[in-house]
């Protein structure tokens, strides 16, 4: 049963089709690749999936109900989770917050339990605090915990984004180019953590470059060339499949952005 | 309704809306040349009407050479501001938000300066064209309308002549328009945008002076012909030069439209409104057709 | 010096400016200055409400100078025009300045940094200006005379003081809490926020709220230090005096803005024309803080104060402790 559904999704910024007609979707379990050059719309995609555009045309459904008609903040309460291709995290605040952030749409607790600090209050932000410290081990950044964001390199502000999204409990995470900037070493660390993130339950759909990378961990690859699905299929079908052998030479574009 | 009232009140709004338009202008080059939005323009336009009281009231220069000397000082002042103030602010590539709290804190340092050095009480002067109505017929016009609208006019000519052949003036619109490849032909942004400092400061100066006859200074005025000046740059769409102007004498003259049909303790709530209503619904002016989605 | 410092941490730097604000009158205080004493603490509920409306969620307000005005009108109006009784006032001035605050939130959907700031401006204008031209209700510029008081004196320093520091409690309860992040989510990034669940206009709109009520009390207090209101302390320059009091205090710090809310109102005036040189130096001292923010960069400050009071280990956060 598939878990999202795009249906000929378009969306149109004045005379720019950024994405035309696009039918896509990922089942339960599955992680999925989203490929193409750089402009082909995949993060606009993305961002249609995740209510931060509406779509000009077409529908989204995600487990079984649309929408493409509803904000983000909605769509992230029903399990959709993501990442940013350029981080977006609160860089003033410490790790443990920026995860924090994360359980958002599952506090229960309302503004007199903070003011007055009741015993809901108390549990809950226990509860949530062992869950973050559950997340930080999941995702290896336990040792930052405290420190603040904007500190951290690189790369592990990139993992504490997917675990700031793990938090919220998503069905499925969409990833924007995750690999991107990390080195060797941290591809590795990342490939193994996606696993581990697809065996507990969450389904990912990741738009990446690094082609290693999408080669190993996904099922079913969809390729986009500007706005348009030009081919889908596991890795190796899209391999064989000339038009996507053009595009990429085409633009002169290999594995990196 | 007779044919001199309505021209009645296209004169007084016309005198006020030039004011209001030279204020404008002054905020949208600025706007243009930083994407800065200075608050300040009303208060340095109080300032200005003070400068010249003291000039030519107080020291009894004569009035040419007081206008020249305080316009002269001012835009020296708005030369200073940028360079020390604003540029260094705008090229840091500090948050916005941050550049506009030290343009409020620039604000209450010019307002609590004029209420030191020149006192809480209501100052005027008079043009030496005085103060007596002239009589059209049925119409009352005041000596300075006609001053007013012709200094705005020559302003507005030069100020034209000066962006379209200079080379300074064309200078800036490239900074305005393409600041990069302008950076890149060797145009000294911070000069240019020093140069039009000195220049919208001149004319808030000039705007001061003009006003002071008509409505009595004070060190608080400068927010409220603040206010008044952005509601004219909504209106006639930010940066636009011929926009301000519209946008100007649109708001001089539906100020005096609501003061006459209406009831005048409540002009300036509706021209407070006019100004909420384009920020909420038309930010880019009556003219602009453009609302872009950015990626 | 450490023991000092020790004793400060265990209590918290706002208990302790709360604790010294409490002895002050003990010790036995000239009238004027006690007059300026309140006012400085009344000045604390208002930046307050801008801490939290802008320190925590970015919007930059200059209206609330209109929003103190509707709590003081509002509770002088029903106290002297309908005979109310000065406690009800206390409770309903800061709810309709809640409901005003909440309108002054709409706008903040659509419109950002200058936008914003102008719509405040005007906003807090036309309240003055309605106040202004309505004699029959507020007395226009004659002002709205003879209003009842809850207290008088000490016993009203005493009851604002408390007011006070509970609401600079609340303040930092809500700071630390799952609201406070999302306020702060806000101003960082209000897309990133709302793709977290956060939602944005909602929050938005309770960080208004909240922070009108909190100016709205203020307005009661002022109302009752008096006994008379006039429009003319309702202007533009109350709301910059407001602004330069919570950015002098460091935007998002409790403790700092109520030092600089003392700081900027009370700090003794030997002669008259002292306020308005001191607006003047402390407008310039704003000004240098902003041109040299980078150079500034609080973080330097931070480290200091880290090294002389550490923030204690998280685990003590979470367990619910204020």
């Amino acid at each position: 049963m598939s878990l999202l559904t795009t249906t000929q999704v378009t969306k149109r910024f004045g005379g720019i089709v950024a994405v035309n007609e696009v039918d896509l979707s990922v089942g339960s379990g599955q992680i999925c690749g989203l490929i193409g050059p750089n402009g082909s719309g995949k993060t606009t995609l993305v961002n249609v999936i995740t209510g931060i555009y509406k779509p000009t045309a077409g529908t989204v459904s995600f487990d079984g109900r649309p929408i493409h008609n509803r904000p983000p903040h909605e769509i992230c309460a029903l399990g959709v989770g993501r990442t940013f291709q350029n981080i977006r995290l609160l860089l003033t605040q410490s790790v443990f917050d920026n995860v924090r952030l994360g359980a958002h749409v599952h506090t229960r607790s309302n503004l007199w339990d903070v003011l007055l600090q009741t015993r809901k209050l108390r549990r809950e932000e226990k509860e949530f605090a062992d869950r973050i410290d559950d997340v930080l081990e999941f995702t290896g950044l336990i040792q930052y915990r405290d420190e603040l964001a904007k500190n951290l390199p690189y790369g592990r502000q990139k993992v504490v984004e997917i675990a700031r999204a793990l938090m919220a409990r998503p069905k499925l995470l969409l990833l924007d180019e995750p690999a991107a900037g990390l080195n060797s070493s941290e591809k590795g660390n990342l490939m193994t953590l996606l696993r581990k993130i697809r065996e507990s339950g969450v389904s990912l759909l990741l738009i990446e470059h690094e082609m290693a990378m999408v080669e190993a961990l996904s099922d079913h690859v969809f390729v986009l060339n500007y706005g348009r699905m030009i081919s889908q299929g596991t890795f190796a079908d899209i391999k064989k499949d000339l038009a996507v052998v053009e595009a990429y030479l085409g633009t002169g574009g290999s594995s990196h952005a | 309704m007779g044919f001199d009232t309505v021209l009645q009140i296209l004169i007084q709004g016309l005198n006020m809306g030039l004011i209001y338009a030279l204020a404008a202008l002054g905020i949208s080059l600025i706007w243009n040349a930083t994407g800065l939005f200075n608050f300040a323009q009303g208060d340095l336009l109080t300032m200005g009407g003070f400068v010249m009281l003291s000039m030519f009231a107080k020291w009894a220069l004569p009035y040419p050479l007081a206008f020249v000397l305080t316009v002269v000082v001012m835009g020296l002042l708005g030369y200073l501001l940028s360079q020390g103030f604003f540029y260094p602010m705008f090229s840091q590539g500090l948050h916005p938000d941050i550049i506009i709290i030290g343009t409020i804190a620039l604000i209450v340092l010019v307002q609590n300066g004029i209420l030191l050095l020149w006192g809480p009480h209501p100052q005027r002067f008079s043009t030496p064209l005085g103060d007596h109505p002239v009589h059209l017929g049925q119409i009352i016009v005041m000596p300075y309308y006609l001053w007013n609208i012709a200094i705005v006019v020559v302003l507005v000519i030069v100020l034209q002549m000066f962006f379209k052949k200079s080379m300074i003036g064309i200078a800036m619109r490239a900074v305005a328009q393409r600041p990069v490849a302008a950076a890149l032909m060797g145009v000294r942004t911070n000069q240019l945008v020093a140069l039009t400092f000195l220049l919208a400061t001149g004319l808030a100066a000039v705007a001061g002076i003009l006003i002071a006859p008509i409505i009595p200074l004070t060190p608080e005025m400068g927010s409220i012909v603040a206010l008044k000046a952005f509601a004219a740059v909504l209106i006639g769409g930010l940066g636009s030069f011929a926009g301000a102007l519209i946008g100007g004498i649109v708001i001089g003259v539906a100020e005096v439209v609501f003061a006459t049909l209406v009831v005048p303790t409540y002009k300036d709530v509706f021209i407070f409104l006019i100004l909420i209503a384009f920020l909420l619904f038309r930010p880019r002016g009556i003219f602009s057709s453009e609302i872009s989605e950015k990626v | 010096m450490a023991k000092l410092a020790a004793l400060l941490k265990h209590i918290g730097a706002t208990q302790a400016i709360f604790l010294v604000l409490l002895l002050i009158p003990l010790l036995g205080v000239p009238s004027y200055q006690f007059y300026i004493l309140e006012r400085g603490l009344q000045n604390v509920l208002v930046v307050l409400s801008l801490v939290i409306l802008l320190g925590y969620t970015g919007q930059l307000s200059l209206g609330q100078a209109g929003l103190v005005a509707v709590g003081a009108y509002t509770y002088g109006i029903l106290c002297v025009n309908f005979g109310l009784s000065p406690w009800l006032g206390l409770i309903a001035a800061p709810l309709a300045t809640g409901l005003v605050g909440l309108i002054l939130g709409f706008p903040s959907f659509k419109l950002t940094g200058p936008f914003l700031v102008v719509n405040t401006i005007a906003f807090s204008e036309i309240v003055r200006i309605l106040i202004l031209n309505n004699e029959k209700l507020t007395g226009g510029p004659f002002g709205l005379n003879r209003i009842p008081t809850i207290f008088d004196g000490l016993k009203l320093y005493y009851f604002m003081l408390v007011v006070a520091f509970l609401a600079a409690i609340g303040t930092l309860r809500l700071s630390r809490s799952y609201i406070g992040l999302a306020f702060k989510a806000i101003r960082e990034d209000e897309i990133a926020a709302e793709s977290m669940g956060v939602h944005v206009r909602n929050f938005k709109l309770l960080a208004f709220i909240i922070s009108a009520v909190l100016a709205g009390i203020s307005g009661v207090f002022f109302a009752n230090m008096s006994g008379y209101l006039n429009p003319d302390s309702f202007t533009f320059n109350e709301s910059s005096t407001y602004l330069l009091m919570v950015v002098l205090g460091g935007m998002s710090n409790v403790g700092g803005g109520i030092l600089s809310s003392f700081a900027v109102t009370s700090l003794p005036e030997a002669l008259r024309f002292m306020v308005r040189s001191r607006m003047v130096v402390y407008s310039i001292i704003l000004l240098l803080m902003v041109r040299y923010t980078k150079v500034l960069e609080i973080e330097n400050f931070k480290r200091i104060i880290r090294r002389l009071w550490p923030t204690p280990p998280a685990a003590d956060r979470d367990k619910g402790n204020v």
